[in-house]
């Protein structure tokens, strides 16, 4: 039985500076000119190698970052600003020419593409003295073996090595600033409390990283301390499976009488508020540091004509106020302002598939939940094992309308990830990446593309052509007038479909690794499995596996317009294809009534209806085999599925022009794999079902079913009940993921009017949590859609 | 066969354990002032007119077999006589303008709808609520429902006023688990006028039925000004009281989500002004029925009688 705890005085402190101050102050960026290579005495590091430049800037940054301890904090660090809408600084170590060259395939010293979760406890257990003592004994291996070697290739190898080495003293550097800091602040400090706590951080920091962890205190501070370092250097990481990784010490600390369960949740709680130190609620005093090549390692690109589009597009970064509220650049500016992909995920099982989930998975979501935190955005793993302990903690933080923890199904997940050649104890260590992807810490080296499943359906229309830009961009398959069966249009649908996919997973294959060449990451490579046996990079060849996704967006819009395709135009006869495809271009202007039949009058997805349901799980299963396919024809990735659109919907839908579900032209697509909002009236437990009838092993990377309930359904004890059977349901269905936003369409409505009153109020955004009120009015109103009227 | 449904709700909350799906029945032989669900009150369906929704494409009028809407002024006139309930109207109405308040629905129909949601009634013993209008109107109909739902394990409710034969209670006592049953009013003369029936027919069924059947929850309905006065609550307390078997106590305060309802249907509401019952009075209403001795719960949201182990259907096979 849980039992709400009240928050320590030291939280609630940490709580109030947080909100108060925190979230309104924009923050510095540092190192925004610099360059290591204009420093008069680096000019002999022009001679070396990218790979030992970036261990320098590394350095750099250890040895200028401001080091800042705040009051109360137990946990210390805070990493340089960045966000993934707002671009990132850091030191710059490529010549002019250097960067002349990477800028023609959109690459820079940015081009990091974050998203993995390395393997933390590399660094919590071994700290940087055993992590040393590995790259020496793999330098010294390479010594011994370098006659028989391609000569350049050794070279690019130790270079790798000696940069780990290098971007490790970087952080042995960082710390130990941190620790003067604490020891110059205990010695001015005049409460003895106080002052015992800043010792304790100094002697902390004077033993982690560099050496292997005892306490909880030691492992958290090792942990966050080498968060920071990767972040201050342009690292969007997610912090993997916390709980695993701290348990031992917080046990070993319970067991020894070092702590009792409230200083736990003291350090605990203190690091959480870390992870929220560069939040800012008002996205308009971010300044922007967006530069071509920022984050290209995930976008791929493949020619110069791309990477002239990716500039243009900075101008989106930015608040124009000579335009409307709801231009396209207003409507969706802030939308990632505070994103930095900080995930995390609790529970699940250990590598032989026993239960793993433990105090501290509970404390975290506890946490999180009652201090209303943005981040790290917790996920849960469950099974059909959970105990009722966790369930209940995990019911009442959904329904305290916090939009998480998001709701992983092991048996269903592992099921698709034993369909790649993963061990089956390595999967059973997956976590998650920045949003809501599935991905083993430390192993992985991950990226995805989109395939706009309804942008297909516009090609088949259309020649081939994209409506809004004119272009292109799929196959010209003839006259939609000569597609006379419902087999037949599909069959052209999957033609578009397929030619999109090859694409892609063509440009995935020759882009893999690419961003290594200027973008390498040592340190990043050093937490990672394999990296220092191979001598490679993370990013380029370095990882044990190379998972590529393929990501089917628009399912429930696509799905839809197929199923009144299919009854409208070829089972009932009632319109012919074309004069659909006239409605549609004129966006359903004068076709009022076709438009309400369409609307109101066909099941959609969602409905729980086995015939609607047949075309969606068609789709998955032509979209399966076709990724099938792919991977066995690919040696240097995997290829896998997913479904789902992040909290991207309305910018990816303000690509396609009206659909025929009924859709208007440059509307949201409806969130991952969830019904068009609006449409579900009959409820969440039908789109549990709707979402579950398809055979989904074959999409690995996930397929999040986001739900809206009204939280006035689930108060008392009877509604936590009811909740757990609405997850537990979920998990017997077989569903892959969940997530579920308690509040009400009254209470979003009085947020917008009345925001000063609902500064907490979080609403689940797809891949991440948002505070309603930073939101702009047209996606305000699009999550209201999401509850039933 | 077939019976008049209004409508099939699922991921209901407030009609029994775990998550509901509740069949609401047409047709209630009571007139209650405060009744919530107005359109369900005649035994057959009735027109109702959301005029929010109506493009005015006049679609309803070209479809309707009997003339029984006719163009007035700027609207559409509807003449309820004339109606055959063909509802052609409601047919071509694509905007949802035009409906009726319920439909003739066969057992298998209204069995496979109750089914979709079978996986969640495992744990908690979600199951079927019977509801309405009065659902023992068309017992048959109730009594093939129940006895199916049982027959393959699944929990049943039946929400009722008991303003009924007895015999229609008495066919479905063994295939429902649960009575949710009404106690509006002691009072005759106030019976007379806020229920449209002095009858004691109610309150003698109630105290049958409680002698046969052990599960038994009783709803309040608190209305402002009608039985929240002390005197009238405690009379009624008094009255569960002495029936000798009753556990649970729900009170269901009055509340104007309806209101809209009586506009579309076109029925008169005579409590339009009455407001909201205040919280004060719902908490010292449940004050008194604690010290009677009973479990109370506000709004219907709660559980009760402890969980009876349900047994996993695992294919929803229909039950011939």
């Amino acid at each position: 039985m849980s039992t709400s705890y009240e928050l320590s005085p030291r939280l609630k402190r940490l709580e109030c500076r947080l909100k108060s101050k925190d979230y309104k102050q924009p923050k510095p960026w540092y190192f925004e000119n610099v360059n290591i290579l204009n420093i008069p005495e680096n000019e002999y590091l022009k001679k070396e190698s990218i790979v030992i430049r970036k261990a320098y800037a590394i350095r750099y940054v250890a040895e200028h970052i401001p080091t800042p301890i705040y009051e109360d904090e137990l946990i210390v660090g805070v990493p340089n600003q960045s966000s993934v809408e707002f671009g990132m600084c850091m030191p710059r170590y490529l010549t002019e020419d250097e960067r002349d060259y990477f800028r023609r395939l959109g690459l820079s010293e940015l081009s990091l593409s974050g998203h993995h979760p390395p393997d933390w406890s590399r660094i919590i257990e071994k700290g940087i003295s055993g992590l040393r003592e590995e790259v020496s004994k793999q330098l010294l291996a390479m010594t011994k073996v370098r006659d028989t070697n391609n000569e350049a290739e050794v070279e690019n190898e130790t270079d790798e090595l000696r940069a780990m080495l290098l971007s490790l003293d970087g952080l042995e550097t960082l710390a130990i600033r941190y620790a003067d800091k604490a020891l110059e602040l205990a010695v001015k400090e005049k409460g003895k409390t106080r002052k015992q706590e800043l010792l304790k951080i100094y002697e902390t920091l004077c033993h982690v990283p560099d050496r292997p962890a005892d306490t909880l205190q030691e492992a958290v501070q090792s942990f966050w301390i080498t968060y920071t370092l990767l972040a201050s250097c342009g690292e969007f990481l997610p912090l993997g499976r916390i709980d695993q990784y701290l348990i031992k010490y917080y046990l070993d600390d319970i067991h020894l009488r070092r702590i009792d369960d409230e200083q736990a949740r003291d350090i605990i709680g203190s690091f959480l508020i870390k992870c929220n130190e560069r939040n800012v609620l008002d996205a308009k005093k971010f300044i922007p540091h967006m530069e071509y090549g920022t984050f290209s390692g995930v976008i791929h690109y493949v020619s110069r004509e791309d990477t002239l589009i990716y500039e243009n597009k900075n101008r989106e970064h930015f608040y124009h106020d000579d335009e409307p509220e709801d231009s396209v650049h207003n409507k969706y500016f802030g939308q990632e302002a505070n994103n930095r992909m900080m995930t995390c995920v609790v529970g699940g099982t250990d590598s032989n598939g026993n239960d793993a989930a433990n105090r501290l998975s509970g404390m975290i979501i506890e946490l999180i939940s009652e201090m209303r935190l943005l981040f790290p955005t917790v996920g849960v793993r469950m099974s059909k094992n959970t105990k009722d302990e966790l369930l209940n903690i995990v019911a009442d933080a959904i329904r305290s309308g916090q939009g998480e923890p998001v709701i992983y199904n092991d048996e269903s997940i592992l099921k698709s990830f034993s369909k790649l050649s993963i061990t089956a104890d390595e999967a059973r260590n997956y976590s998650s990446d920045g949003c809501w992807e599935t991905i083993i810490p430390g192993v992985t080296n991950f990226s995805y593309s989109l395939v706009n499943t309804l942008q297909c359906l516009e090609y088949v229309f259309n020649h081939g052509h994209l409506l809004k830009t004119g272009a292109m961009n799929g196959l010209d398959c003839g006259d939609i007038r000569n597609l006379t069966t419902y087999d037949m249009f599909y069959t052209v649908f999957l033609k578009e479909l397929y030619y999109v996919m090859d694409a892609l997973w063509r440009i995935n294959i020759e882009n893999r690794g690419i961003s290594s060449l200027s973008a390498p990451d040592p340190l990043l490579s050093v937490l990672c499995d394999d990296c220092i046996e191979s001598g490679r990079d993370f990013y380029g060849d370095g990882a044990k596996y190379h998972l590529r996704c393929l990501l089917l967006t628009g399912f429930a819009d696509t799905v839809d317009s197929l199923n009144v395709i299919k009854k409208l135009v070829y089972e009932d006869r009632k319109i012919t294809i074309e004069e659909l495809h006239g409605a549609m271009l004129d966006n359903w202007k004068g076709h009022e009534r076709l438009l309400a039949y369409i609307r109101n009058r066909i099941p959609k997805y969602g409905d729980n209806d086995v015939t609607t349901d047949s075309t969606g799980i068609r789709l998955i299963k032509d979209f399966s085999s076709k990724i099938i396919e792919l991977r066995k024809r690919s040696y240097s990735i995997q290829l896998t599925g997913g479904i789902g659109t992040f909290h991207m919907y309305a910018l990816w839908g303000d690509t396609v022009h009206a659909s025929a579900n009924g859709r208007q032209a440059y509307d949201a697509l409806a969130p991952n794999y969830s019904p068009v909002p609006g449409n579900s009236e009959k409820g969440p437990l039908a789109a549990i079902m709707s979402a579950t009838r398809a055979d989904l092993s074959e999409m690995t990377t996930g397929t999040p079913l986001d739900l809206s309930v009204n939280s006035n359904e689930f108060e008392e004890e009877s509604g936590r009940e009811r909740l757990k059977d609405l997850i537990r349901g979920f998990i017997d269905m077989d569903g892959q993921i969940l997530t579920i936003t308690a509040t009400s369409a009254e209470e979003l409505k009085e947020a917008m009017l009345y925001p000063e009153k609902h500064k907490d109020l979080r609403v689940r955004m797809g891949g991440l949590s948002a505070y309603f009120i930073q939101l702009a009015p047209a996606q305000q109103e699009k999550i209201i859609e999401r509850f039933v009227p | 066969m077939k019976a008049y449904i209004s409508k099939i709700q699922h991921f209901n909350v407030h009609d029994g354990n775990g998550f509901r799906t509740t069949v609401f029945f047409q047709g209630c032989n009571l007139r209650c002032k405060w009744c919530q669900n107005p359109e369900l009150q005649n035994p057959t369906p009735i027109m109702m007119y959301d005029k929010a929704l109506c493009t005015g494409c006049g679609a309803c009028m070209e479809a309707c077999t009997n003339k029984a809407l006719e163009p007035c002024g700027e609207g559409i006139y509807f003449h309820a006589f004339e109606c055959t309930l063909c509802m052609k109207c409601e047919e071509q109405c694509f905007n949802g303008a035009r409906f009726f308040s319920s439909h003739k629905c066969t057992l298998e129909y209204v069995l496979k709808e109750c089914l979709k949601d079978e996986a969640f009634y495992v744990y908690h013993g979600g199951g079927v609520t019977l509801s309405g209008g009065e659902p023992l109107l068309q017992s048959d109909f109730c009594f093939s429902l129940l006895h199916s739902l049982k027959s393959i394990g699944i929990s049943t409710a039946v929400e009722t006023a008991g303003y009924v034969n007895y015999e229609a209670i008495e066919k479905v006592i063994e295939d429902t688990d649960v009575f949710y049953y009404d106690v509006k009013l002691i009072d005759r003369g106030k019976r007379k006028k806020y229920l449209g029936s002095d009858s004691n027919l109610m309150l003698d069924n109630l105290v049958k039925l409680s002698r046969l059947h052990d599960r038994i929850v009783i709803r309040i309905p608190l209305i402002p000004g009608v039985n929240d006065s002390e005197t009238e609550y405690i009379r009624i307390m008094k009255y569960i009281k002495s029936l000798g078997n009753i556990r649970y106590v729900q009170i269901m305060p009055f509340h104007q989500l309806g209101m809209r309802k009586y506009e579309l249907a076109d029925i008169n509401y005579e409590m339009k002004d009455i407001d909201a019952e205040n919280t004060i009075k719902i908490n010292k209403c449940s004050d008194i029925a604690k010290s009677y001795g009973f479990e109370v719960n506000i709004g219907g949201g709660g559980f009760v009688y402890e969980l009876r182990a349900v047994s996993k259907v695992k294919e929803t096979g229909m039950p011939t």
